[in-house]
C-alpha cells in the first residue's frame, strides 16, 4: 500500500486558502502523525486523504491510481476512517455496528450474513472487547467506543487507517493504550495516519511527522529530523523542550514551565 | 431487542391484519352480520343453495376492493414516510416532503375541471405528483448543491408554489360541482374504488417495497451521517436517489387512488420505531404492516360509522394527532 | 249666502283630504321584513338589484322577465341556456363576484340600489350596508315551497312589482295543487334518490327542497337518517344499495352520465339501475330542482316521471310553455330543454 500526496492544496471558495503544495507519502507499516496549531488544516488534510474533501489543487495517488478518479467504494476497500467523535443516533449493538465495516465489500442489495458477523466478532476479539458485542453502542464509554471504531476498520479489511485525533476524549491510560494499538497495527502492516495535538505522542510512536507551522510552512519527514525545539515553539507559540530523559530512556517533549501570559502587568 | 422477539411481534401484527381483514369484510352500511359473509363464501364454494346476489356483489365488488386498496395505500404511505425519515435523518418528515401531495392535488383538480373520467383523474394525479418531485429534485441541481437541507428547502418551495396554483384553480372552479369535488378529493376517500385500482398500484407497491427492503441495511448506514457513510464506501447520492424514486412512486400511486391523506406517513413510522427500533431492516416490514392495519381500520370506520361517508383525512387527523401526542409523551419519559 | 260658505268649506276640506292623501301616496315607504327577520326600509321601489347566488337572483329575473331589474350577476354558468335567450347581451352583464366573494367597488359602480342574498351569505349584510347599499336576505337555508313564495313576495314588494309576483305565484300554487290532486290517487309511492351534480355518490337529504318535490310528485325520498344540512352529502355505494331506490334522478348539469352508473358493476344490484329508471332531471337550460319559480316545472315533470299514465308528457309541455310564455314571452322545444 502506498499513498502519495503530490503538490496538494485546498481552499474554500477560491479566496480562503487552507494549505498548498503539500507533498508526503505513507507506506505499509508506516505511521504518520499530523501536527500543527488549531485550525491550520490538519483534519482537512486527513479528509483529503479519505476523499471526504476534494483537493483543489494537486493529486493524490493511491496504490498508483489517481484518487480523484476512484469511487468511494473502491477507496473504502483500501482506506478506513476513524472519526474523532461518533454520535450514536442509532440503536445498534456493537456487533451490528462493527459489521457495517463490510459495506464496501457487499453488493448494493446485500445484507451481512453469518460469515460476515463472524469476521466482525473476530475483530472485536482482536481488540480484546468481544464482551461488548451485544451492548448498545450508544451506551459504552468513549474509550470503548474508540476501540469499537478501530475494530470496525479492521473488519473493513483496509490497508490504510486514518484517525482524527484518536486520543481526544480518552483518559491518560486509554490514550497510551490507543498508541499501543496504533503501533501494533503498523507492525502488522497497516499504514496509519493520525492527527494529534500532543507532540510527545510523536516521540512515543517514533513515527513520521507532517507538520504545519504558523507561517503555513509544511515539513515532512522522520520525527528525529523534523521535530526540534524551535519548530515546536514556532507551532505552539510557547517554549517547549525536547530532552533525553534517562529514567525512561527516551527523548521526551516537555514544557519547562508555565508560560507568562500577557495578563500580568 | 433480539431476533426471535422481533419475529414474534411481526407475526402478531400480521395476524392482526389478517383478522381485521375479515372483520372489515363483514361490516358495512348494507349489513353488519358476519354470517352474511359466511353464507356468500359457502355458496361460492357450492355448499349453500340460496344465493344472495346482492350481498355477493357487495362483498366482491364493493368491500373487498376497498379493503385491499386501503391496505395498500396505508402500507405505501407509511413506508414512504419511514424511508424519507431515515434518509433525511429527520423524524418530522412526511411523504409529502418533495411536494407529491400538492402536485397530485393540482393534477386531480385539473382533471376535475376538464371533466375527465375517474381513471383519467387518477392518472393525472399520479403524473402531477411525480412532476412535483421532478421540480423539487431539479432545483438543487440548478444550484449545484445536493445536500439534504437544499432538497428539503426545494420541496418547501415547490409545495408552496403548487398550493398557490391549486388555490387559483379552486377560485376559478364552478362552485356547485367542481369546487366541491376538488375539496372532497383533497380530504381523501376510497368510496369510488373499483377493482382496477388494485391492478394499477400493486406493481408499484411490490417493486418499491422489495427494493427498499433489500436496501434497508444500507439505509441504516446513511443514518450514521455523511462522513461515516462516505468512508464506508456508500454512494450517498445513489442510495438517496433510489429512495426518493421509490418513495415518490409509492406516495404518488397511493394519493392518485385515494386523494391526499395526512398523518399516516408521519405517525406510523414513529409507532414502528417505538416497537422495533430504528434498524430499517426491521422497521420497514413493521411499518408496512402497521400502516396497512391503520388504514384498514380508518377506512372501515369511514364507511360504517354513519350514513354519511367521512373523509379519511378527518379520521386520520382525529386519531393520529392524539396518538402522536401520546407517543411523544412516552418517548419523553423513556430518556431517548 | 250661508249655503255658499258651507259649500266652499266642504270644497276646502275635500281638497285638503285629496292633497293629504296624495302626499301620503307620494311619501309611501316600503317596509320589508326579510327571511332572517331584518327590517329593511326602502324610500321607493328598487330599480336595479345585484346578487351572486343563482336561485336568489332568479326571482328578480323572473319578476323582470329578463334583464329589467338586474345590474350585477354572480356565476353566469348555471342557467346560461335560459338567460342567454331572455337577457340581451348576457355576457355583457357585470359580474360582481362569485359566491361569497364580492367586489364591492364593482357593486357600487353598477349603480344598483338593492342587493339580494341567501341566508348562507348573511355575513355580507354588514359589508353591503357599509357601502351604503340596502340588502335583503331573500332565501333561508332551509328550503321549501314556502321559501319560494316568500322570496317572490318579498322581492315583488321591493321592486314595486307585487302584481307580477302574485301572478307567478298563483301559477306555482296552481301547479302544486294539480300535482297534489294527481298524487293523492297514488297508492304505492316509489322511492326516489336525487343525486348531486359533482359526485354520483352525493345525495339530497331531507332538508333539501328535492324532498318536498319528490313528495308532491307522489314519491318518497329514498334517503333516510341524514339530518340537518341543506346541501348534498357524500355517502358510500353500500349505503345507496341499502336504500335501494326505485328511481334515480340526477341533475342535467352533472359531471357524470346515466351510462356511467348503468355500466358500473357496483351499482348493478340497485333496483333503479336494474329497471333502467335513471333520469336526468331537467332542464338543460336552467335547473328546475332549485328553490325558484321554475320549480313549478320541476313538479310537473316529476309527477309525469313517476306516474306517466296520470300525467302525460304533452301535459307537461303545456305547463312548460305556459310558464315561459308568462314569464319571458318565449317558448322552448322539448329537445332544447332536454326532455324526452
Amino acid at each position: 500500500m502506498k499513498i502519495k500526496v503530490e503538490q496538494v492544496g485546498f481552499s474554500y471558495d477560491r479566496d480562503k486558502e487552507i494549505f498548498s503544495g503539500i507533498n508526503l507519502d505513507v507506506n505499509s507499516g508506516e505511521v504518520v502523525s499530523i501536527l500543527g496549531p488549531n485550525g491550520i488544516g490538519k483534519t482537512t488534510l486527513l479528509s483529503c486523504l479519505a476523499k471526504i474533501r476534494i483537493p483543489t489543487s494537486g493529486t493524490i495517488f493511491l496504490n498508483g491510481q489517481n484518487m480523484s478518479k476512484m469511487g468511494h467504494r473502491d477507496i473504502a476497500r483500501i482506506i478506513g476512517y476513524v472519526p474523532q467523535t461518533i454520535f450514536p443516533s442509532f440503536d445498534y449493538d456493537v456487533l451490528d455496528y462493527v459489521v457495517t465495516g463490510l459495506s464496501p465489500w457487499l453488493g448494493l442489495f446485500e445484507k451481512p450474513k453469518e460469515e460476515h458477523y463472524q469476521l466482525a466478532q473476530n475483530s472485536l476479539k482482536k481488540m480484546g472487547i468481544e464482551y461488548l458485542k451485544r451492548k448498545p453502542y450508544s451506551k459504552i464509554s468513549a474509550g470503548e467506543l474508540q476501540q469499537v471504531s478501530i475494530a470496525r476498520v479492521i473488519t473493513q479489511k483496509v490497508q490504510l487507517i486514518l484517525m482524527d485525533e484518536p486520543t481526544a476524549h480518552l483518559d491518560y491510560g486509554n490514550q497510551l493504550k490507543v498508541l499501543g494499538i496504533i503501533k501494533e497495527m503498523a507492525e502488522e502492516g497497516y499504514g496509519v495516519v493520525l492527527t494529534t495535538h500532543n507532540p510527545d505522542q510523536v516521540l512515543l510512536l517514533k513515527s513520521k511527522v507532517a507538520v504545519f507551522d504558523r507561517k503555513g510552512q509544511f515539513h515532512f519527514g522522520n520525527w528525529d529530523e523534523v521535530i526540534t525545539d524551535d519548530l515546536l515553539e514556532e507551532i505552539y507559540g510557547v517554549k517547549i523542550q525536547i530532552c533525553d530523559v534517562e529514567k525512561v530512556q527516551r527523548k521526551v517533549c516537555i514544557a519547562p514551565k508555565i508560560p507568562k501570559t500577557s495578563r500580568r502587568t | 431487542m433480539n431476533k426471535s422477539r422481533y419475529r414474534q411481534q411481526l407475526m402478531l401484527l400480521s395476524m392482526l391484519l389478517f383478522i381485521s381483514f375479515f372483520v372489515s369484510l363483514s361490516l358495512g352500511r348494507y349489513s353488519n352480520n358476519p354470517f352474511d359473509v359466511l353464507k356468500v363464501v359457502l355458496s361460492k364454494a357450492g355448499f349453500n343453495q340460496s344465493r344472495d346476489s346482492v350481498m355477493e356483489s357487495i362483498i366482491y365488488y364493493i368491500r373487498m376492493p376497498r379493503i385491499v386498496v386501503s391496505i395498500l395505500v396505508g402500507a405505501m404511505l407509511s413506508l414512504s414516510g419511514a424511508v424519507y425519515q431515515g434518509v433525511f435523518k429527520n423524524p418530522l418528515i412526511s411523504p409529502d416532503l418533495l411536494g407529491v401531495s400538492s402536485g397530485a392535488s393540482v393534477g386531480a383538480a385539473l382533471a376535475i375541471m376538464l371533466g375527465a373520467s375517474l381513471a383519467q383523474r387518477q392518472v393525472m394525479a399520479f403524473l402531477g405528483g411525480l412532476f412535483a418531485v421532478y421540480l423539487s429534485t431539479s432545483i438543487p441541481k440548478l444550484f449545484k448543491n445536493r445536500n439534504n437541507m437544499m432538497l428539503v428547502l426545494s420541496g418547501i418551495i415547490v409545495s408552496g408554489f403548487l398550493c398557490s396554483i391549486l388555490a387559483i384553480m379552486k377560485f376559478i372552479a364552478e362552485e356547485q360541482t367542481e369546487l366541491a369535488s376538488i375539496v372532497f378529493w383533497q380530504m381523501g376517500s376510497m368510496a369510488k374504488v373499483l377493482g382496477r385500482e388494485i391492478i394499477a398500484i400493486s406493481p408499484v407497491f411490490l417493486a418499491c417495497t422489495l427494493t427498499l427492503i433489500l436496501l434497508s441495511w444500507r439505509i441504516n448506514i446513511l443514518s450514521f451521517g455523511d462522513l461515516e457513510a462516505k468512508t464506508l464506501g456508500i454512494n450517498i447520492n445513489q442510495i438517496r436517489g433510489i429512495v426518493i424514486v421509490c418513495a415518490s412512486l409509492l406516495t404518488a400511486s397511493a394519493v392518485s387512488v385515494s386523494g391526499t391523506i395526512g398523518w399516516v406517513g408521519l405517525v406510523i413510522p414513529h409507532l414502528g420505531r417505538i416497537l422495533v427500533g430504528t434498524d430499517h431492516t426491521r422497521l420497514i416490514p413493521t411499518t408496512v404492516v402497521m400502516g396497512a392495519l391503520f388504514m384498514l381500520v380508518i377506512d372501515t370506520l369511514a364507511r360504517t360509522i354513519s350514513n354519511v361517508e367521512i373523509p379519511l383525512s378527518i379520521l386520520t387527523g382525529f386519531v393520529g394527532a392524539p396518538l402522536f401526542a401520546y407517543l411523544l409523551y412516552r418517548q419523553r419519559t423513556l430518556a431517548e | 249666502m250661508f249655503k255658499k260658505r258651507r259649500f266652499l268649506f266642504l270644497l276646502v276640506i275635500l281638497a285638503a283630504i285629496l292633497f293629504l292623501s296624495s302626499l301620503s301616496v307620494l311619501s309611501e315607504e316600503i317596509v320589508l321584513v326579510d327571511v332572517i327577520g331584518r327590517e329593511v326600509v326602502l324610500e321607493e321601489p328598487a330599480i336595479k338589484v345585484v346578487g351572486t347566488h343563482n336561485p336568489t337572483l332568479n326571482a328578480a329575473v323572473v319578476l323582470g322577465g329578463g334583464r329589467k331589474y338586474i345590474a350585477g350577476f354572480g356565476n353566469k354558468e348555471m342557467s346560461r341556456g335560459l338567460y342567454e335567450a331572455v337577457i340581451d347581451d348576457y355576457d355583457g352583464l357585470v359580474q360582481i363576484g362569485k359566491g361569497g366573494n364580492i367586489n364591492f367597488e364593482t357593486v357600487l359602480a353598477t349603480g344598483a340600489d338593492l342587493a339580494i342574498i341567501p341566508e348562507r351569505f348573511k355575513d355580507q349584510v354588514e359589508q353591503f350596508e357599509k357601502v351604503g347599499m340596502k340588502v335583503i336576505v331573500a332565501l333561508p337555508n332551509e328550503e321549501s315551497f314556502d321559501t319560494i313564495r316568500q322570496s317572490l313576495t318579498l322581492l315583488g314588494k321591493a321592486l314595486g312589482a307585487t302584481d307580477r309576483a302574485n301572478l307567478i305565484l298563483s301559477y306555482l300554487d296552481d301547479r302544486i295543487e294539480n300535482a297534489q290532486k294527481i298524487s293523492s290517487t297514488v297508492t304505492e309511492k316509489k322511492k326516489v334518490l336525487f343525486l348531486g351534480g359533482s359526485s354520483a355518490l352525493s345525495v339530497a337529504p331531507a332538508a333539501m327542497i328535492q324532498t318536498q318535490l319528490i313528495d308532491i310528485a307522489g314519491g318518497e325520498n329514498a334517503v333516510s337518517g341524514i339530518e340537518g344540512t341543506g346541501d348534498f352529502v357524500e355517502v358510500n355505494i353500500e349505503q345507496i344499495i341499502n336504500w335501494n331506490p326505485d328511481v334515480i334522478w340526477y341533475p342535467a348539469y352533472a359531471s357524470y352520465s346515466a351510462e356511467d352508473l348503468l355500466n358500473n358493476p357496483s351499482w348493478s344490484s340497485i333496483k333503479a339501475i336494474q329497471n333502467k329508471e335513471i333520469y336526468a332531471f331537467p332542464s338543460k337550460i336552467e335547473p328546475w330542482d332549485q328553490p325558484t319559480a321554475a320549480l313549478a316545472l320541476g313538479i310537473a315533470w316529476a309527477t309525469h316521471n313517476l306516474h306517466p299514465d296520470l300525467y302525460t308528457i304533452d301535459e307537461v309541455m303545456k305547463d312548460v310553455d305556459e310558464f315561459y310564455n308568462l314569464v319571458y314571452g318565449i317558448t322552448f322545444s322539448a329537445e332544447r330543454l332536454g326532455i324526452k
